[in-house]
């Protein structure tokens, strides 16, 4: 620890880099989802002209709707690398393996979620040209993308999980029921593998299991990652405060 | 907190053992239940869930809220599935 | 490097300052949330099972009659004995008995495994038939259910496996016991969910 620096210093923007989470959740469900119409997801077995017939109505939203998810998609990086910086203090006794899988996932995570957007951004931009199969594509391959590359979100929520339950405090900074909340959702998502297997139903995109709780359970993982991360902040200052305080005068007293 | 003993789980052990066979009888000999079989199966199936979930997973002795949420996720499973069973009929 | 050792020694004293003796009399294993979220899980799956028979009972019922209910028992007993055993390795772990968690570790590891080999003799018969996730509406739930708690029993061997593995080099009463008692609770639940399963997609079309 560098004594030079102080608490203040240390923890600048910790607070900020944490709260980007929920404004990414907002925004993300705005932009994404209603505006882009896919809260919802237009159902899998729609047929190509009545995807058509969508996309040639309501191309200004879903434009507004993909800029929207492209900007505000990125925020995913700096809320995990707020994660990042309080997993770093778990467990001294551990290496930084799982809050660098953490970093690396959820940075990662903004690839589906900003690439998936310009596939539908493709075809709101030219609707009236573009066939209607073309259109088809170009939506199924939004979702077969954001749905299927869910292993990369599953890394940092399992990561979050096992390292949290190493926490050796007895009030750990993540409690034990969040860390295995933590893995069971990012493990549930393997449902989604079963996706591109059904077009109705519940694995279809638009399925009661693989939308409306893999969605869910994925908001609901953000919401309750990024109350911990506030809770650990100010513990975290008290403990490195506390650090301080005791190593200034041992300093003194070797030199 | 009370752990099950050994000789508890056996007992218990041996009531699931029992309660399986027993549904297993049930389904084969169906004239005994008649056309209630299914709901016997079920409310038996019911029952052995709510012994592993007290004696194997100890939570006679966890606290009230965990116990009662799985208690009330067993008996939801067993009525939900008997209801639904007794809306859609035989089927013929 | 300075830094981990500072950290080690606040993550030390904040145990020394949050540390209340008894503070938890009934400290309940963090698990039993991944255990909650997944059997909801099921629930949900069960009841979207039944909704859908609903309209094709008759289907429902005839793909039923082809599954092996003897077949279904069998796996029941295997997995609550197998259940039993694992009470067991946990009683004795908390005793501090190794040998004792070790041997009923390994024993509830072999009778679980018949469930795998059953299982997969199952689906290999079905297949071998013809009869896919596909074929319709029951087997498409047949196959989903059955193969996610299939992935769960082989989850649950791995860590009876790796229990097993680490009682020989760990006191089980210490840090390791936790993880024992997790890990019987994971393997319970996997008894748990295959009680609902079994009746629900065998028997429910008994006539």
């Amino acid at each position: 620890m560098n004594p030079a620096m102080s608490n203040a210093a240390y923890f600048k923007y910790w607070r900020a880099c944490a709260a980007t989470g929920p404004v990414f959740l907002a925004a993300f469900i705005l932009c994404w989802g209603v505006l882009g119409y896919n809260i919802p997801p237009i159902p899998a077995d729609f047929t190509a002209d009545q995807l058509a017939e969508h996309f040639r109505t309501h191309y200004n939203e879903v434009r507004a709707g993909m800029a929207g998810a492209m900007l505000f998609g990125v925020l995913y990086l700096p809320w995990t690398l707020s994660i990042t910086k309080v997993m770093e203090w778990i467990n001294p006794n551990d290496n930084n393996m799982m809050s660098t899988l953490q970093m690396w996932g959820g940075g990662l995570t903004v690839v589906p979620l900003v690439t998936s957007s310009v596939f539908w951004l493709t075809a709101a931009y030219r609707p009236d040209a573009l066939s209607p199969v073309t259109l088809q594509m170009l939506y199924d391959q939004g979702w077969l993308l954001i749905d299927m590359f869910y292993a990369i979100t599953t890394i940092p929520m399992v990561a979050i999980g096992v390292g949290g339950l190493n926490d050796q405090r007895s009030r750990p900074l993540f409690p034990r029921w969040a860390c295995w909340y933590s893995i069971w959702a990012g493990l549930s998502f393997l449902f989604e593998l079963l996706m591109p297997f059904f077009k109705s139903g519940l694995f279809a995109r638009q399925g009661w299991l693989n939308f409306w709780v893999e969605f869910l359970v994925w908001f609901l993982y953000i919401v309750v990652v990024t109350w911990y991360v506030f809770k650990a902040i100010p513990r975290l200052e008290q403990e490195r405060a506390a650090l301080l305080t005791q190593e200034r005068p041992a300093r003194l007293a070797a030199a | 907190m009370n752990h099950v003993s050994p000789a508890m789980a056996v007992r218990v052990w041996m009531f699931l053992v029992a309660a399986t066979v027993t549904s297993g009888w049930l389904v084969e000999h169906h004239s005994v239940a008649g056309r209630w079989t299914a709901a016997a199966v079920m409310l038996v199936a019911a029952l052995k869930g709510r012994a592993v979930l007290l004696y194997f997973m100890e939570l006679k002795g966890a606290p009230r809220a965990w116990r009662v949420a799985f208690e009330l996720w067993i008996w939801l499973c067993a009525v939900v599935i008997v209801a639904l069973w007794a809306v859609g009929g035989s089927g013929t | 490097m300075n830094d981990l050792v500072s950290i080690e020694s606040a993550a030390r004293g904040s145990r020394d300052v949050a540390d209340v003796p008894g503070a938890s009399p009934s400290r309940v294993p963090g698990i039993l949330t991944f255990i909650l979220a997944d059997v909801l899980v099921f629930g949900l799956l069960f009841v979207g099972f039944m909704v859908e028979r609903l309209e094709q009972v008759a289907l429902f019922n005839r793909s039923s009659a082809t599954l092996d209910v003897r077949l279904g028992l069998l796996n029941t007993l295997i997995l609550v004995t197998s259940g039993l055993f694992v009470v067991l390795a946990v009683h004795a772990a908390r005793a501090g008995r190794a040998v004792a968690t070790r041997n009923w570790l390994l024993a509830s590891f072999i009778v679980g495994a018949g469930f795998g080999v059953n299982k997969l003799i199952e689906y290999g018969d079905k297949l071998a038939h013809g009869v896919s996730m596909l074929t319709n509406d029951f087997f498409m739930f047949y196959f989903v259910l059955t193969g996610v708690h299939f992935l769960h029993f082989l989850a649950g061997m791995v860590v009876l496996a790796v229990l097993w593995f680490k009682a020989s080099r760990e006191a089980v009463d210490g840090p390791l016991f936790g993880w024992i008692e997790s890990g019987g609770l994971y393997w319970h639940m996997v008894d748990l969910l295959w009680i609902v399963i079994f009746p629900m997609l065998y028997l429910l079309g008994a006539q």
